[in-house]
């Protein structure tokens, strides 16, 4: 413990180290000086030189040598406690001595610097190393900054650590990862609008004024520079991608005494490069996605156009040609005819009215605004709310079987309605108008199982896998002219924001059935405890 | 359809012309007094003028928001407020009905949908200052004094929780009853609750009352707001 305090405080202040221990080995040396030969000595301070050499380095390890040097000569040569020298060949010694002790130094002072720079860079390397793949597998700016923090404070173990992302649209610095609490900086936002408006980068006290180069070439200044009433050793970083200046990184500094070293701020440099370009990488993703989308969505649209042409005109020109058959004066009504005639009006506003609504449906589909609002509920309600909803003679025709006991299922009331409501307009329509339409539902292995089944003519096996298409009608669906082949792609995207699934198999002797499962994470028993 | 004996005082604050038009030839050909405002101003300044017993008013308008007026015609007005609303709309509907409207009516709607809307609220306006003691529907008599339930004389057992939400089901017939009403009046808080709690007393409340609890014909869901004890 001891030892490896010394030897902090050594790598600290390595220039007061050398000559110190040099000094202090000198006074454990004087009361044995009789015991020993002079050369003796020589070869005892060179070892000295070599300990100094492998703590601090070869710099401090030149002194080590001249500070030996001086000590060997005024304490070990006679005369003593004089830089004289009587036996002149002991010039030669000393001459050797000093040679011998800078090249020891010398060289075990590269070899411990070597070192330690080998295990820097591969601290540093296994840091970018881990920083490169765990940034690969992660998706989202925000855990980006959560693991990019995470390391950083890891290897170095500041005070804090603050990301800071620039927000072009108010021109100012939004707090985005951050460890350790700490109050609002001010001085983030500056240094973000200073570097952002000279491209600058790095500020860091670390870059002493005797080592200008780096500073000077990359575009690096002191923050102290840029505000000289903060002296802290704090660093900021700017998170830089090809385009732009994404955001700062302002590390703290750190917990032990030492500054962060010129390859460290290189190192974390380059972590906040890969930040930028994580950054630059989803904005792309992101844009990328959006165009995706966007043709996806012009797919659509000129699907939805010719849709809307056919099934928003048809019943309009229908009502058009009706009514203003109504206001023809060439013949007189009775209000039996009005009757009828209005009956069909509101036949033809009834298909409108669907269509619109298949229509705000699709567009919600489209823009992947289906968001789910889970509620846990009974199935018998979704349904009963469902049935409600149908006209009287279709309601008529549905026969439900559900269980007791069934288990609540977690969905989005109205979304898992308007499935119900697909699947089961479908059936009615698809099949003859008195013949009637079953629902049941029961428990499956993992979840919940709702079957709807009717005994219409059935679908193809070719087809099976094509009614989820959008707009597709299928051979049968002559039977139906109000159908906007949206009804079942629109159930399925709804089963599928719920996590469930919808088959179809074929009902015997005729006719579809439908299986809507939900999974076991959306279904739960009725317990006792819902009543507490 | 029974005409009022006496014209009823009308407000309808809409800003489509066309609904306007139509909700005042569906309401004064049933004798009600209608009386039109096509923003919110107007309508909050054509309710102080006429005092409505009943007021039609769109979310949307184009002066006001629809809750702010709502919330102002609150301050000093007791007489219920129909809230007319698009679908996909529940969080606007909702904090209508929080803000003090009474019911609401989805777009498009059906003339008959808009009058039994408009008789459910003017009942239960009056009967709010009679109280009946008993309330009959269906086969379902709600005796609220005694606390009992009879079915065709017969009466069903129901647990404090079950009767409380039976009860002002009933005493809102027809009517919308959103789920904070609900809570308050069981737990006698106005803290936030989960709504399933309340769904798991309805359901119990249904296995009770319903000839057949997954088609229930007395307590209908209305989704993201409430329930309707419905009196057809």
């Amino acid at each position: 413990m001891i030892f490896k305090s010394v030897r902090r405080w050594a790598e600290n202040h390595p220039f007061i180290f050398a000559p110190g221990f040099v000094g202090a080995a000198t006074l454990l040396f004087l009361p044995g000086r009789e015991l020993l030969g002079k050369g003796h000595w020589a070869l005892l301070y060179l070892l000295v030189i070599s300990v100094v050499a492998s703590v601090a380095g070869s710099r401090p390890s030149f002194l080590a040598a001249l500070s030996a040097f001086l000590a060997w000569d005024v304490f070990f040569l006679p005369p003593y406690n004089t830089f004289r020298v009587d036996d002149p060949k002991d010039w030669i010694s000393l001459g050797v001595f000093l040679v011998v002790g800078v090249l020891i130094g010398l060289t075990s002072g590269r070899l411990r610097e070597r070192e330690a720079l080998a295990v820097a860079q591969e601290r540093e390397m296994a840091l970018l190393n881990r920083l490169t793949g765990r940034l690969l597998a992660i998706q989202k700016p925000l855990d980006m900054a959560e693991t990019l923090c995470a390391e950083i404070e890891a290897v170095f173990s500041p005070r804090f650590i603050r990301f800071h992302l620039t927000d072009s649209a108010k021109s100012r610095a939004l707090l985005f990862g951050m460890r350790n609490d700490l109050d609002e900086d001010p001085l983030e936002e500056d240094f973000l609008r200073e570097t952002a408006e000279r491209s600058i980068g790095i500020a860091s006290p670390a870059f002493e004024p005797s080592r200008p180069a780096p500073g000077e070439e990359s575009g690096i200044i002191r923050h102290s520079d840029l505000f000289p009433s903060v002296s802290r050793n704090d660093v900021f970083l700017p998170v830089l991608s090809s385009s732009r200046l994404e955001g700062i990184l302002h590390i703290g500094e750190r917990r032990s005494e030492r500054n962060y070293s010129w390859n460290e701020i290189q190192l974390l440099s380059a972590a906040a490069h890969m930040a930028g370009t994580f950054l630059e990488r989803n904005r792309l993703d992101e844009s990328a996605h959006q165009a995706e989308t966007l043709k996806e969505g012009d797919k659509l649209k000129s699907a939805i156009f010719s849709s809307v042409s056919h099934e928003l005109k048809t019943p309009l020109s229908s009502l058009t040609a009706t009514i203003s058959d109504l206001f023809e004066g060439d013949r007189e009504w009775n209000s039996d005819q009005v009757k009828k005639e209005l009956g069909s009006v509101k036949k033809d506003l009834d298909r409108l009215s669907h269509s619109i609504g298949s229509l705000l449906d699709l567009s919600r589909l489209a823009a992947e605004a289906w968001k789910p609002d889970l509620q846990w509920v009974e199935t018998g309600e979704v349904l009963g709310w469902v049935l409600f909803r149908l006209e009287r003679n279709d309601r008529e025709r549905v026969k439900t079987y559900l269980p007791e006991n069934l288990p609540l299922i977690l969905v989005d009331f109205q979304q898992w309605g308007r499935l119900l409501m697909h699947i089961l307009e479908n059936a009615l329509s698809y099949s003859p108008p008195d013949s009637p339409v079953t629902v049941e539902a029961e428990r499956s292995t993992s979840g919940l199982d709702i079957r709807i089944s009717d005994t219409g003519p059935g679908i193809p096996d070719d087809e099976k896998r094509m009614i989820f298409t959008k707009f597709f009608r299928g051979t049968h669906s002559g039977l139906l002219p109000g159908g906007t082949g949206l009804g079942l792609p629109i159930a399925l995207e709804i089963a599928r924001v719920h996590e469930g699934t919808i088959r179809v198999e074929d009902n015997a002797p005729s006719g579809t059935v439908f299986i809507i499962s939900l999974p076991g994470g959306h279904v739960r028993e009725e317990t006792e405890d819902d009543l507490s | 359809m029974s005409s009022p004996e006496r014209s009823i005082r009308i407000l309808v604050i809409d800003d489509e012309e066309s609904i306007r038009r139509a909700l005042q030839s569906i309401l004064s050909l049933r004798k009600y007094d209608v009386t039109l405002a096509s923003g919110g101003t107007e309508g909050i300044e054509k309710a102080i003028e006429t005092n409505p017993e009943l007021v039609i008013l769109d979310l949307s308008l184009p002066d006001m928001d629809g809750l702010d007026v709502c919330r102002e015609l609150r301050t000093w007005m007791n007489s219920p407020i129909l809230i007319l609303s698009v679908r996909g709309n529940e969080s606007d509907k909702v904090q209508a009905l929080d803000l003090g409207a009474d019911d609401y009516l989805t777009k498009p709607f059906q003339a008959g949908e808009l009058l039994a809307r408009i008789r459910a609220l003017l009942r239960r306006a009056e009967s709010r200052i009679i109280q009946p003691p008993e309330i009959v529907a269906g086969d379902l008599t709600i005796n609220l004094a005694k606390r009992q339930l009879l079915r065709q004389e017969q009466e069903i057992s129901l647990t404090r929780t079950e009767f409380e939400i039976l009860s002002l089901l009933a005493q809102n017939i027809d009517c919308v009853v959103t789920y904070r009403m609900l809570s308050e009046r069981i737990w006698d808080d106005r803290e936030e609750r989960d709504p399933s709690l309340l769904r798991v007393h309805v359901s119990n409340l249904r296995k009770k009352i319903e000839p057949d609890p997954s088609l229930p014909r007395y307590i209908h869901t209305e989704p993201g707001v409430g329930f309707r004890f419905s009196s057809q």
